[in-house]
């Protein structure tokens, strides 16, 4: 099992993900900010007229826009009419499919060269339209009605990991005090900022002093959005978009001297309702994409060097840990608390400061941790580089798991 | 037992039974599984071969949160209890979480005995669970 064809990342490119600075912008006009970056990224140049067909992913154009027919809206406004084109939807791994389309379409030999990405326009609806925009993730006629929120449905995920393995939510809180850290060393990230500078800011405004990271996230500055998750358990609603540009390995060497080879692809999928899962700490979609990756690119976990994965929410992370297979079965959230995924652990993930501080336009976030990838497997990642990178991994997941996403990169 | 056609195997055959205070699912004639809601197929072996059955409305609490920020909805009923229940005939269901005080999360305990009951929203019947001592 492999690709009938070698297929390569040529170039990357995305707007800042941010809650503010995109207000005035469409989706559209992100799309080909964030193209146009991508293109100029490629060493020895790309024309418009190299690109053959354009696979975008978007969530929920329809709700944020009232905007649908994604596709030939951006070939359009990208000037390439009549190539190929159109939108790929798996929720919150709607940009990773777009990704796999278009790695698909160079394999079969349809195409040689590709772009890929996917983008969100979220905040053109308040907060509790955008509660309700991400809720068609989840099942309607079962979930939905027993007053399910995304946050929600991961709360309940967590508190069956705590006890099942016996942890707390006050160790759950590596995972974004490390993010914090991570996102403070990327220009792209909506929060470059640690979480106790964030404590210093409000503390000050407030007239009150933190003691540590934890005091913070404990106090009421923190709130609770579902129980036991808070404010910082939770990605944030952001805008941006983020692109790829793929083409064949018997042309990449027109385009540039170091093409990041697809090593593996992988996609899973399982019940929209969390109810219906087996298990409650663990993501089957995941499970199987990643081995469907790691089968193809012929590695094992341990291989690795750097891995983005879909923290939309903290304990996903620690779910997204183990279902790769980084970490045994309830020693995820350990490894996490001892440091072992920092960027200087052994095991580092999401140097990008993950879809945490990064930020998470939904439907670019796949295309945005291949970027991550892009620039480690460079080693054009500044201070977050993971020195030496060679193989990378991203796992992008929609909804609760019932959609899920493996690439596996290499230098 | 409700005996059922294949046209009856629907979310609105689930919800007009869960309105008579009934909670239904199908259970598979050939691999014996059981499922809830129904479908249309057995989840288990393909089969189309299913009856509706009724379930207990009682089981234990397998995970449960507070919502504290609410879908649009639901906006004046916030904070208020969700969790997943384990039914004593096997399978799993999400619902509401009443008789509970949602800002004492505490007070509520994973493994603890529930029983069905049925509330309305926005005239249509919800799923409920509440806890039994
Ligand atoms: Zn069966």
């Amino acid at each position: 099992m492999g690709l009938q064809r070698g297929v390569c990342v040529i170039g990357a490119g995305m707007t800042r993900f941010h809650h503010k600075i995109h207000k005035d912008k469409s989706g559209r006009e992100l799309f080909v900010e964030a193209a146009l970056e991508a293109m100029e990224s490629v060493d020895k140049g790309i024309e418009r007229k190299d690109i053959q067909a354009l696979f975008v992913g978007y969530f929920t154009p329809s709700l944020y826009e009232h905007q649908g027919h994604i596709g030939p809206l951006v070939t359009d406004w990208m000037g390439l009419t009549p190539i190929t084109g159109w939108r790929t939807e798996t929720a919150c791994a709607s940009s990773i499919a777009a990704f796999m389309t278009g790695v698909l379409a160079i394999a079969s030999g349809w195409y040689d060269v590709v772009m890929v990405g996917g983008v969100e326009k979220m905040t053109a609806l308040p907060t509790e339209g955008v509660t309700d925009a991400l809720s068609v993730a989840a099942d309607d006629d079962y979930e939905i009605p027993a007053g399910a929120t995304f946050p929600g449905l991961y709360a309940l995920l967590a508190q069956a990991y705590f006890k099942k393995y016996n942890m707390t939510w006050e160790d759950l809180q590596a995972i974004p005090i490390k993010n914090h850290h991570n996102g403070a060393l990327n220009p792209k990230a909506q929060f470059q900022e640690e979480i106790m500078d964030i404590a210093k800011r409000i503390g000050q405004r407030e007239g009150v002093t933190f003691k540590d990271p934890l005091d913070f996230l404990k106090s009421k500055y923190n709130r609770v959005i579902a129980w036991p998750l808070r404010l910082f358990d939770c990605c944030p609603i952001s805008d941006g978009a983020a692109v790829a540009i793929l083409a064949a390995e018997d042309v990449a060497k027109k385009f540039t001297d170091t093409p990041i080879r697809v090593a593996g692809i992988g996609f899973g999928t399982d019940t929209l309702a969390l109810h219906d899962r087996i298990s409650l700490t663990s993501f089957a979609s995941a499970v199987f994409a990643s081995r469907q990756a790691y089968k193809m690119a012929g590695i094992e976990p341990k291989d690795v060097d750097v891995v983005e994965v879909h923290d939309c929410f903290s304990i996903a992370e620690v779910i997204a840990t183990e279902d790769l297979g980084l970490f045994e079965r309830g020693e995820g959230l350990k490894a996490a608390v001892e440091g072992r995924t920092a960027l200087d652990g052994d095991r580092p993930v999401n140097p990008s400061g993950g879809l945490k501080c990064k930020g998470h336009p939904v439907g670019a976030t796949g295309a945005a941790m291949i970027h991550e990838l892009w620039k480690q497997l460079r080693g054009e990642a500044g201070k977050r580089q993971i020195p030496d990178a060679e193989i990378g991994l991203a796992h992008n997941v929609g909804g609760t798991g019932a959609s899920c996403g493996v690439v596996i990169l290499r230098r | 037992m409700v005996s059922g056609s294949a046209a009856q195997f629907l979310t609105k055959t689930f919800y007009d039974k869960l309105k008579e205070g009934k909670l239904i699912g199908c259970r598979c004639k050939k691999c014996n599984f059981v499922m809830i809601p129904p479908r249309l197929l057995c989840k288990e072996c393909g089969s189309k071969d299913l009856e509706l059955v009724e379930f207990k409305g009682t089981g234990t609490l397998e995970t449960f949160t507070v919502i504290h920020v609410p879908p649009m909805r639901l906006k004046n009923v916030a904070p208020y209890v969700t969790g997943i229940v384990k039914l004593d005939e096997g399978p799993m269901i999400m619902g509401r979480i009443v008789g509970v005080d949602p800002n004492k999360p505490e007070e509520l305990r994973m493994g603890q005995r529930m029983q069905m009951e049925v509330i309305e929203e926005d005239g249509k019947p919800v799923l409920a669970f509440k806890p039994v001592s």
